[in-house]
């Protein structure tokens, strides 16, 4: 549409203002007309942002979408501590439903550090989805290393660990041990420990989620510590803003203490070293095809770069050392004696170099 | 006294205002152009692989130092955050002190780059850099000026090659890797290097972007974009965030085996102060740096503890040593309005000193 001969953008801007703001006013008429139940379970101004941004985006620039999409995503957790403030059971309590919603995001926190996941309203769950925002970050970072998509394993979800713990583990670890027989059997054996580091890499992630759902009630604590000292100091709150910001504070100063202890150090190498051995396997895997197909394998790419660069390295080492070798012959010169004079030597002395000879 | 003082209206209508913002911000967003970095004329000089030598065109006739200052980046991101934009560019302020400033860009190594090592960048590219700029000036001896990863790469160079260095400046610079508020370092310290230099090559620059954005994510990746909710409405501002948006995502690769010996030799065995680093046929030992250092960091350095930093003065060899302190963080100490009329201007006239 952007592309169209005859689009105009000030047309399109104009009208996309003038629906946003009769969506702001409708949707703020609907809210307090609907009762509390219904206000808990839906957020007018995320979806109203949600709706308005699949509206508009086909028409704006595509560099703008990552952007818009990050701050619309972004936005979710300023939207959820709004719901929690106004979808409390008494209408115009603010205060009352700040308590109220806030015991309800701790429940989930300690349903999900059980290994229970998440459940409970929307706007607690989008309040710890930023909690999240670390792994979450992970995940997407993943998708540019590997084959998987980065949210192959984030959909395992942390319910599923208890699944895996305990028995059912140890009897897939001992179904994937199962001796390889056959013509096959190498090839067995290799897929077999693929499926073993996958295993392995899934575990290492639900660890690291689980930990940081155990230290994201103490964040919650902060949260309310914080929000009474600066009662206490300056007076009420008086914004949705300041709560968002006293919000973030928190959970940096529990991550923050979080992540410099040995268990951090440990959940994090794990997870880290665990996707790399799925990451080399799975490249020894592929070169083996490669191989098959009569094709440049990727360690044999490597073995010729490396090759390749220790004799760039000789080579100039070599060069170094001519340029040396010439500027100390240049010295050299520089210090012989001046030659001989090239006056006639008495004829005496011609007779005795004939002698000499 | 109630935590909280707002009634249902007024909370309506800060949602209605932020979403207002957003989508009126929509057109700032789709005017703001190209996103320009690096703005000081510069000239390449010298250039290697993917390595280029620049060397920055005088600002002022203001008469330059008679010894160049070689500035050394680090390898991660680029180093045209020293030279952002007209108002918020450290090279500007040097040259505008009568620097003759020269700056490494390392480029963007590919896998054909994966077997550089520390070596090759220290003792090869800077090294070379170093000798083209001494035979261009007629000297025998440059200032080096590294920052942040750069500095720690100046101090080795002047240690294994003091005959070569005037004076040294370092900013931002890690020196101890162990102190106990180094975030970096502990989340290194159970990494398997070798595994991981050994299953991806290169290091991606996505992979370090995830790790600094983890330092402090909840403001780096959450509260940032919705304080940037109240710039739309600015276009300039725009602009100045989407240039450091533009900078801190430019993260270039890493090559496999510089980053393999330097995560186990500085990060997980802290060789440069407990001694038995080798770079390449040398021994790296701070007692070395002989010549005069001035040492620049941030007190608010999230990346780089100030902790980490001012035991230099410890185990270095120089009686001359000073430092700057400047009240910021990591990026600040480049691009904040204070630290243009700070800091340049204390570097220049700390080597102006010891270039008589």
């Amino acid at each position: 549409m952007a592309d169209s001969p005859n689009f105009s953008y000030e047309d399109w801007l104009t009208t996309q203002r003038k629906y946003w703001d009769a969506w702001g006013d409708l949707a703020r008429k609907s809210w307090s007309a609907a009762p509390a139940a219904e206000q808990a379970s839906t957020n007018p101004w995320t979806m109203g942002l949600d709706q308005w941004w699949r509206a508009v985006s086909p028409a704006a620039p595509a560099d703008t979408h990552e952007f818009y999409d990050r701050l619309l995503g972004l936005g979710k957790a300023y939207f959820a501590i709004a719901q929690g403030l106004l979808g409390g059971k008494e209408p115009g309590n603010i205060a009352g439903s700040l308590n109220e919603w806030l015991e309800q995001t701790s429940k989930a926190f300690n349903r999900m550090a059980g290994g229970m996941g998440l459940s409970g309203d929307k706007s607690a769950r989008d309040f710890m989805a930023f909690w999240d925002l670390p792994l979450d970050t992970w995940q997407r970072t993943l998708s540019s290393l590997s084959p998987l998509p980065g949210d192959a394993f984030h959909a395992t979800h942390t319910e599923g660990l208890s699944a895996l713990a305990g028995d059912v583990r140890e009897h897939m670890d001992r179904f994937l041990s199962i001796p390889a027989v056959g013509y096959t059997r190498e090839s067995q054996e290799q897929h077999q420990r693929l499926a073993k580091l996958l295993l392995d890499y899934q575990k290492a992630v639900q660890e690291y989620n689980l930990a940081f759902a155990k230290v994201g009630t103490s964040s919650i604590e902060r949260f309310q510590d914080k929000v009474a000292e600066v009662t206490q100091r300056d007076g009420p709150i008086g914004s949705i803003r300041d709560l968002y910001n006293l919000w973030v504070d928190a959970c940096e100063e529990i991550y923050g203490d979080y992540v410099v202890t040995d268990e951090y150090v440990d959940l994090y190498g794990n997870m880290v070293n665990a996707l790399m051995a799925v990451k080399h396997h799975g490249a020894q895997l592929v070169d083996e095809g490669l191989e098959a197909m009569n094709m440049p394998t990727r360690r044999e790419i490597s073995t010729l770069q490396k090759r390749q660069h220790e004799l760039r390295r000789e080579s100039t080492q070599l060069r170094a050392q001519m340029a040396e070798m010439a500027d100390l012959l240049r010295t050299l010169a520089s210090t012989r004696p001046a030659p001989a004079s090239t006056t006639k030597k008495p004829k005496a002395n011609a007779s005795s170099k004939k002698e000499a000879k | 006294m109630l935590p909280v003082q707002m009634s249902p209206d007024q909370i309506m209508e800060e949602l209605n205002s932020l979403t207002r913002k957003l989508s009126h911000g929509l057109q700032n967003l789709m005017e703001v152009g190209e996103i320009t970095t690096g703005v000081t004329p510069k000239q390449a000089v010298y250039g290697e692989d993917k390595m280029v030598l620049y060397q920055f065109e005088p600002q002022s006739d203001k008469a330059q130092s008679s010894i160049p200052t070689l500035i050394v980046y680090a390898l991660v991101n680029r180093p045209y955050m020293a030279d952002l934009q007209e108002n918020r560019s450290m090279i500007r302020g040097l040259l505008e002190a009568g620097q003759d400033v020269y700056l490494i860009d390392w480029g963007y190594p590919d896998r054909a780059d994966r077997y550089l090592t520390l070596d090759d960048y220290i003792n090869g590219y800077i090294d070379r850099c170093v000798d083209v700029i001494c035979r261009k000036h007629r000297v025998d001896k440059v200032n080096l000026l590294g920052i942040c990863q750069g500095g720690t790469f100046s101090l080795c160079y002047a240690a294994m090659h003091p005959d070569k260095v005037q004076n040294l400046v370092t900013m931002v610079t890690p020196v101890d890797f162990h102190t106990p508020d180094n975030m970096l370092s502990r989340w290194a310290q159970r990494i398997d290097v070798d595994l991981l230099v050994d299953s991806l090559g290169n290091i991606p620059g996505d992979l370090l972007n995830w790790t600094f954005l983890t330092l402090k994510p909840y403001r780096l990746i959450g509260q940032k974009y919705l304080d940037m909710i109240d710039l739309l409405d600015d276009p300039k501002q725009v602009k100045n965030f989407l240039r450091m948006e533009k900078w801190i995502f430019d993260s270039p690769d890493q090559a496999g085996e510089a980053y393999r010996q330097f995560i186990k030799d500085f990060y997980q065995s802290n060789k440069l102060v407990k001694g038995g680093l080798r770079i390449g046929a040398h021994e790296v030992k701070l007692a070395d740096v002989t010549m005069p250092v001035l040492n620049v960091y941030a007190t608010e350095d999230h990346l780089v503890p100030p902790a980490a930093s001012v035991v230099l003065k410890n185990h270095v060899g120089t009686k001359d040593y000073q430092e700057v302190t400047f009240r910021g963080g990591h990026i600040g100490i480049y691009v904040s309005g204070r630290a243009q009329k700070e800091v340049p201007p204390a570097i220049g006239e700390w080597l102006d000193a010891r270039c008589a």
